[in-house]
């Protein structure tokens, strides 16, 4: 599902308020029938918009201390996915440049089995190559009608054929969703012909 | 396990100051071993300056770590992971814990050296008595964390000013301790006095007193520390 929307749209927000990272003012948060808590987090991989890496950890390190605290951690998925993104399991995450750190944030959300994945606008200031190899892991990694992933980006033009579902969000609030093929049937225009229209 | 992995990491990430600090701290207590010049107050002085300057700075050094990983935004990383509030606020306590304990028991052992070979003689100081006081100095700076660990934390929970919240949260703290400080040396009335003894420039000296105070501090601190883990939990992020 592609959740698009300008800069302050609520984009993050709302990925925040799944993950329990902020509470909402008003009404009430559930995920897979449940408030969040640390137990919802074992079901949930997220990617923040954000680089949230230790600089001093390899990249393998990284990938073993995660690894720990997830039960459906997939080492084999793991490996494939390292390789997959050319990354180097020797190599410190503070040497490596803004696409590749990305890269390693990904192959961590990756390699578990996680029934919802939520990937906070992964393309977002990343060169083009790196671009392609996140997307190309998603298509390999995606389990059809096993999980959902959820993307957050407002670079709707090459994320667009990932999507199955879109929401069009803006200020806040939700102002149309639906079926990506259904959208583009009715308006009779892409997902991002769509988004400049709705929301110019 | 969680906790285990996460402390590894904690450990792991603090090793430099681990290594390096504890080799700054054995040579800076070489130093009254070479200055042959200087009188023993002077040199007395200078072995046990790193005993209180650690139990002051580590307070610095334990809000500072959890204020990294809020600039660093490798709290996001944190966060995501099934964890507990505990998990994240004990593994950085002892990790911090473990710095004080290395650096003060290098410290110490110096102390014990120096003066066996500055006065001759460890002026009757057996490594038992040193051990009881090295657990003694520790019931200060390891409780005082609690105090630092909460206001911070409270600080982070507030969503304007944190800084300020933060440091009228420690005056605050600091007031109340003060203010219960008698009704928390009653509590404790019924503990045995300690007998302890300390090396002085004439030798050994060795007296008594109450633990009740220290032991009033050690379960305010400990209140404190268990309280921001559950207040890390309301955080916002």
């Amino acid at each position: 599902m592609g959740l698009l929307g300008p800069n302050g749209s609520g984009k993050t927000t709302f990925m925040k308020l799944v993950l329990g990272f902020l509470r909402p003012q008003h009404g009430n948060v559930t995920v897979f029938g449940e408030r969040p808590s640390p137990a919802i987090k074992e079901k949930i991989a997220y990617v923040s918009e954000l680089d949230t890496l230790y600089p001093w950890m390899k990249v393998g390190e990284i990938v073993h201390f995660t690894s720990k605290f997830y039960k459906d951690w997939d080492n084999s998925k793991s490996s494939e996915l390292l390789d997959f993104m050319g990354l180097d399991p020797y190599k410190k995450i503070g040497a490596l440049s803004k696409g590749m750190r990305t890269r390693v944030r990904i192959a961590l959300a990756l390699s578990r089995r996680a029934d919802l994945v939520l990937l906070d606008d992964p393309f977002s200031g990343i060169d083009l190559l790196s671009r392609e190899k996140i997307q190309d892991g998603l298509i390999q990694t995606y389990r059809y009608k096993e999980q959902s992933v959820i993307i957050s980006t407002h670079i709707v033009k090459e994320a667009e054929p990932l999507f199955d579902e879109v929401a069009f969000l803006n200020e806040g609030e939700i102002i149309l969703q639906g079926n990506a093929d259904d959208l583009r049937e009715k308006h009779k225009k892409t997902i991002t012909d769509l988004y400049r229209d709705i929301l110019r | 396990m969680r906790f285990k992995e996460l402390l590894i990491k904690e450990l792991k990430q603090e090793r430099a100051w681990l290594l390096w600090g504890s080799l700054i701290v054995c040579g800076y207590e070489v130093l009254p071993l070479i200055k042959t010049d200087l009188h023993a107050p002077y040199w007395l002085s200078l072995a046990t300056a790193p005993l209180i300057i650690i139990a002051f700075a580590i307070q610095a050094k334990a809000v500072n770590t959890l204020r990294n990983e809020w600039n660093s935004n490798s709290v996001q990383l944190l966060f995501s992971l099934p964890l507990r509030g505990y998990h994240f606020v004990i593994t950085k306590f002892v990790a911090q814990a473990a710095i004080v304990c290395s650096y003060s028991l290098l410290s110490l052992i110096f102390l014990l050296l120096i003066c066996k070979i500055r006065l001759g003689s460890t002026a009757g100081v057996t490594p038992i008595e040193m051990l009881k006081c090295w657990l003694l100095y520790l019931l200060f700076p390891l409780p005082a964390m609690g105090f630092f660990t909460f206001s911070y934390v409270a600080g982070r929970c507030s969503p304007y000013v944190k800084r300020l919240v933060s440091v009228l949260c420690l005056f605050t703290l600091v007031y109340l301790f003060v203010r219960l400080s008698h009704w928390g040396y009653k509590l404790f009335a019924f503990l045995p006095k300690l007998t302890v003894s300390v090396i002085t420039v004439d030798g050994i000296s060795t007296g008594s007193f109450s633990p009740s105070g220290i032991a009033f501090f050690a379960l305010f601190g400990f209140v404190l520390l268990v309280s921001s883990c559950f207040a890390i939990e309301r955080v916002e992020l």
